[in-house]
């Protein structure tokens, strides 16, 4: 075989681990990348190793590349690479045969494909690598013409044949594919891959504030009929953030009632690390940092934590908390700029764009959070800083999604007062329309709320296909009303809750 | 040849310049002050067996060079560190010989700047720190975690060399399944007399290791409603006793506190090891009070504990506040006699928590807040001293802050304590250590436990929980892990005297 040959086919695994990398799982290195940090400092090496094995701060080292996709698709790329090359070469030295059928490019394809999960540290390669170099470097010493047998063939050895130049790399792919086959196809094409995927580039979308983006990610999801608590949230996020929270919250059905609204606080750490949104957009930052520090205690100190950990201190006057997260930001290899930023936040003792609605309450009296409902938390909130508009709107859509017509009813006239809002959004004329039932006619007629003959038309129509029972057949526009919703959804909603409570409580 | 050998010659001459160390400077003017050194050591009293202390010095303008010179004093430097760095790490084993000929007297820190903008030296008035004839007990023994609210990950209890920095861990959650694992506590400090902690999990329990033989005992004992909880071990090695604590957390909404933890239920149990019996009674335990933090006295003849009205359903977590009182403990019969209230903080809208009676038995240090007992979230948590002879209690001014002091516990001699503090950043608990004169009941300046670099508080986020001294390492990590991992959780008979 042409020496020149192995590099042609490593030319082929990069490209093809590259391509995988960067445009079929860019979701994944940008995962581990926001859940492990390298840090350049002797303690976080020695802290690394002890608590996460002797590898972990290598393996930290390597992801951290992926900060930038493309060059953390190369790094990775390289690094099994490379690994394709040792075996190659430990092969001849070992045996003094060359791998001609590529067997070899199996290892590195396994290693890709070990890659692509979130649910593992990405340390397979790395541990690979290191023992596959201590095996090359021993082979490079001790193998070759010191062993008799390698020796052997090594002089004897014919010139390659000419066939091979062509055959070799024929079977590199082909063993590409058999690796492909075996290891990787499950992983990048399977549905839960999809899934990852949307949740995780959502999530990225939520971080950078790009709502708009995030509404179409989580309305393709909630369009698939799939239930999932943070699309739920994210995209409830987002309808705020670009208006339209109450038009459109019951667009598609709300499986998750009042929870769509936030995460409820259940010790989970997975869930830990995205609570923290929707008390950051409120200034209930007390709240959003409990959140991040959960995160952080479940994750370890990674940048996104560490970023917000600085924010939230620096928001709630507590510098000396706040430098010692800077600190360690600035230790790391790419997050230098944001550090600077936060440095200069942290002199002028104020983040842009963080809004700190507690700013001067007393502690006293003291005052608990309400870790399970946000409606208390946002009446709280709306108390101390009664320009919040976020605040006012998810109180009332809480007291909506509970089909609490009372407290309802309460909030409009507290927050939404008449001489203001005569003419308010469909979804509360909506369900005045229906707690008209229940509070009679007159009781809601006299707040002077305005009732679109509309929305009149569209309830007597619905009351009609509703009393046809099981045999009811709604169209579009009845599903996404608040009646639907109260009627339809909301028993399952508490039925759910209900046996969740149970589950939790056994 | 002979211009090989002068480069031999020269190089082994700026070898020896160099093993020499740096000349001192002398300041071309003095400033009335002193720089502030972080962590803060200027006036502290050592212990002959300390490590060195490692510090940044932080003058109020733009330093170009430091210059820190270490003494006896009336002596000559033994120890000169200059550098263009404000930290100082000092050479441990320069820094021990000179305590080792200091004790009984006093050592300086001689600190010299240069000042960037006009390049002169400035000198300040010499930093004198006491050096005590009292050792200090060899190990420090505390948990180490991030300081958070609910969840938990890394977490372990390890121990410290209090003479060098070397760290070793006793028991880590990594190796136990991520299984939580606290309130560890000792007999006479002596970890092969008796030492204790809780593991909660799947394998969760009590492990009770006494002479180096480690056994699991239920944490939830039956006939009581919460498992045990915050220990106190009697230093003859025989009984420990519990509080039982049914404890849920809740957090602020504004403030700087972020989370208060609340008994909801409390009651106190004292276990046998010899027996493996339990006893608790009425005087001690059941709905209408919440008893937690015991303690024993040296003799081991009576409890001292925090005691608050029990919860009912409209009781504000804000208004729960603990009084200390004491009971009697008859060895022979387990029963509880001779309840009286020690210092009623709750007439004074204050609250007791840690009670710890020092090995003579005359002190008895706690910890005061205005309420509730997780003081270690209380901004004004303070240490206060009850001397049991007269009575008389005073905040202890000479080691408080102006943050949160909390934990506290005696030397096996009661020449030193040991306490928690947030003062270096409000956040992660710090060990302070300081000097005890039983006779008089003063506490020397508190220093935070030296570390070997000058940037360790600083960056370090986790938090240092239930600092414990010990006169000894332990040794019986394989045993301890064991227990966990290898043992069922013994049940304990919980004889509930009437």
């Amino acid at each position: 075989m042409k020496p020149y040959l192995k590099y042609i086919v490593g030319a082929m695994l990069f490209a093809a681990f590259f391509c995988c990398y960067y445009f079929v799982a860019p979701h994944i290195l940008y995962f581990q990348e926001q859940h492990h940090l390298f840090l350049w400092s002797a303690d976080y090496w020695r802290n690394m190793a002890h608590l996460r094995g002797p590898l972990y701060p290598l393996m930290a080292f390597v992801v951290q590349f992926c900060y930038y996709p493309a060059l953390g698709a190369a790094v990775w790329s390289l690094l099994l690479v490379l690994v394709y090359f040792m075996l190659q070469s430990v092969v001849y030295r070992l045996s003094g045969y060359r791998d001609l059928f590529q067997i070899t490019t199996l290892v590195p394809v396994y290693l890709c494909s070990s890659m692509l999960t979130i649910d593992a540290y990405p340390m397979e390669p790395v541990r690979w690598f290191v023992w596959i170099f201590a095996i090359w470097a021993l082979a490079m010493i001790f193998g070759g013409r010191r062993l008799p047998w390698v020796r052997r063939r090594m002089e004897s050895r014919e010139p390659g044949r000419r066939c091979w130049a062509w055959l070799s790399p024929l079977l590199a792919v082909v063993c590409l594919g058999a690796g492909y086959q075996a290891f990787v196809k499950e992983r990048v094409a399977g549905p839960i891959h999809e899934a990852e995927r949307t949740m995780i580039e959502t999530e990225q979308s939520v971080r950078a504030r790009r709502w708009a983006d995030v509404l179409e990610r989580t309305d393709a999801w909630a369009a698939t009929g799939h239930k999932n608590h943070l699309m739920s949230y994210f995209r409830a996020l987002a309808l705020y953030h670009t208006g339209g929270l109450f038009d459109h919250l019951l667009d598609y059905p709300q499986t998750f009632g009042i929870r769509s609204l936030f995460f409820p606080w259940r010790g989970d750490k997975n869930q830990a690390e995205y609570g923290h949104y929707v008390y950051q957009d409120l200034g209930h930052i007390n709240e959003a940092h409990r959140w991040v520090f959960e995160a952080m205690v479940g994750w370890g100190e990674t940048a996104p934590l560490l970023n917000y950990m600085v924010e939230y201190n620096i928001a709630m006057g507590r510098p000396v908390v706040a430098d010692k997260f800077l600190c360690k930001l600035e230790q790391s290899t790419f997050y230098g700029r944001r550090a600077e930023f936060l440095r200069g936040c942290l002199a002028d003792g104020k983040v842009p764009g963080l809004r700190y609605a507690m700013e001067g309450v007393s502690p006293d009296p003291v005052r608990w959070n309400n870790v399970i409902n946000i409606g208390g938390e946002t009446k709280f909130i709306l108390l101390k800083d009664p320009e919040n508009e976020m605040a006012r709107q998810y109180l009332l859509m809480s007291m909506l999604l509970v089909g609490n017509g009372d407290a309802a009813v309460r909030t409009l006239i507290e927050h939404y007062p008449v001489a203001e809002n005569r003419v308010l959004p469909r979804l509360v004329q909506e369900a005045l329309v229906m707690y008209r039932m229940s509070m009679g006619m007159d009781a809601i007629n006299s707040l002077g709320y305005e009732i679109s003959p509309e929305v009149e038309n569209r309830f007597r129509e619905y009351m009609v296909e509703n009393a046809k029972g099981a045999n009811a057949r709604f169209n579009i526009g009845q599903r996404r009303s608040y009646w639907y919703y109260v009627q339809h959804i909301l028993p399952r909603v508490n039925h759910d809750f209900s046996r969740k409570q149970a589950q939790s409580q056994s | 040849m002979n211009k090989f050998f002068s480069y031999i010659v020269a190089i082994l001459a700026a070898v020896a310049a160099a093993a020499c160390g740096p000349k001192s400077v002398s300041p071309d003017v003095m400033s009335p002050e002193a720089p502030a050194m972080n962590p803060d050591y200027a006036g502290v009293t050592f212990p002959p067996n300390i490590a060195a202390p490692s510090f940044n010095i932080e003058p109020d303008f733009a330093a170009a060079e430091f210059q820190t010179e270490v003494g006896r004093c009336g002596q000559t430097p033994e120890i000169i560190v200059r550098s263009s760095e404000p930290a100082v790490e000092l050479p441990l084993k320069k820094w021990r010989g000179l305590l080792g000929r200091s004790v009984g007297d006093s050592i300086y820190f001689r600190i010299t700047v240069r000042d960037a903008g006009s390049g002169k030296w400035i000198g300040a008035p010499d930093v004198v720190c006491p050096v005590s004839e009292h050792e200090i007990d060899g190990y420090l023994v505390y948990r180490q975690l991030y300081p958070g609210y609910e969840l938990w990950s890394e977490m372990g209890i390890y121990q410290r060399s209090l003479e060098n920095y070397d760290v070793t861990p006793i028991l880590e959650n990594k190796d136990l399944n991520n299984q939580c694992i606290n309130c560890h506590n000792f007999s006479a400090n002596d970890p092969s007399r008796g030492m204790m902690a809780h593991v909660r999990g799947p394998q969760g329990g009590t492990l009770v290791s006494k002479e180096g033989r480690v056994e699991k005992i239920s944490s939830r004992m039956e006939g009581l409603d919460h498992g045990a909880t915050y220990p106190s071990w009697s230093r003859d090695g025989r009984y420990i006793a519990f509080s039982a604590n049914n404890v849920i957390q809740v957090f602020h909404t504004a403030g700087t506190k972020p989370i208060e933890v609340v008994d909801m239920g409390a009651d106190l149990i004292v276990y046998d090891t010899e027996t493996h019996k339990a006893y608790t009674d009425a005087t001690i335990s059941g709905q209408h009070h919440l008893e937690t933090f015991p303690h024993w006295t040296p003799d081991g003849s009576r409890i001292y504990f925090c005691r608050a009205a029990g919860m009912t359903d409209t009781t504000r977590f804000d208004t729960v506040r603990y009084d200390l009182y004491r009971v009697d403990f008859d060895r022979q019969t387990g029963r509880f006699f001779n309840l009286q209230p020690v210092y009623e903080a709750s007439a004074d809208s204050m609250s007791v928590s840690f009670p710890r009676v020092s090995p003579d038995g005359r002190w008895l240090m706690f910890t005061r807040s205005r309420y509730g007992n997780f003081s270690i979230w209380h901004p004004e948590a303070q240490l206060c001293l009850l001397d049991l002879r007269d009575g008389t209690i005073r905040e202890m001014d000479e080691v408080n802050s102006d943050n949160i002091e909390s934990y506290h516990s005696w030397s096996s001699d009661g020449n030193w304590f040991v306490f928690s503090s947030k003062r270096l950043d409000g956040l992660t608990a710090r060990p302070f250590i300081a000097s005890f004169d039983s006779a008089t009941g003063l506490a020397g300046r508190p220093f935070a436990m030296p570390q070997e670099s000058a940037g360790f508080y600083r960056l370090q986020t986790k938090t240092y929980n239930i600092p414990e001294l010990t006169v000894a390492p332990v040794t019986n990590q394989d045993a301890l892990f064991d227990g966990v991992v290898g043992q069922p959780a013994k049940s304990v008979m919980l004889i509930r005297n009437h």
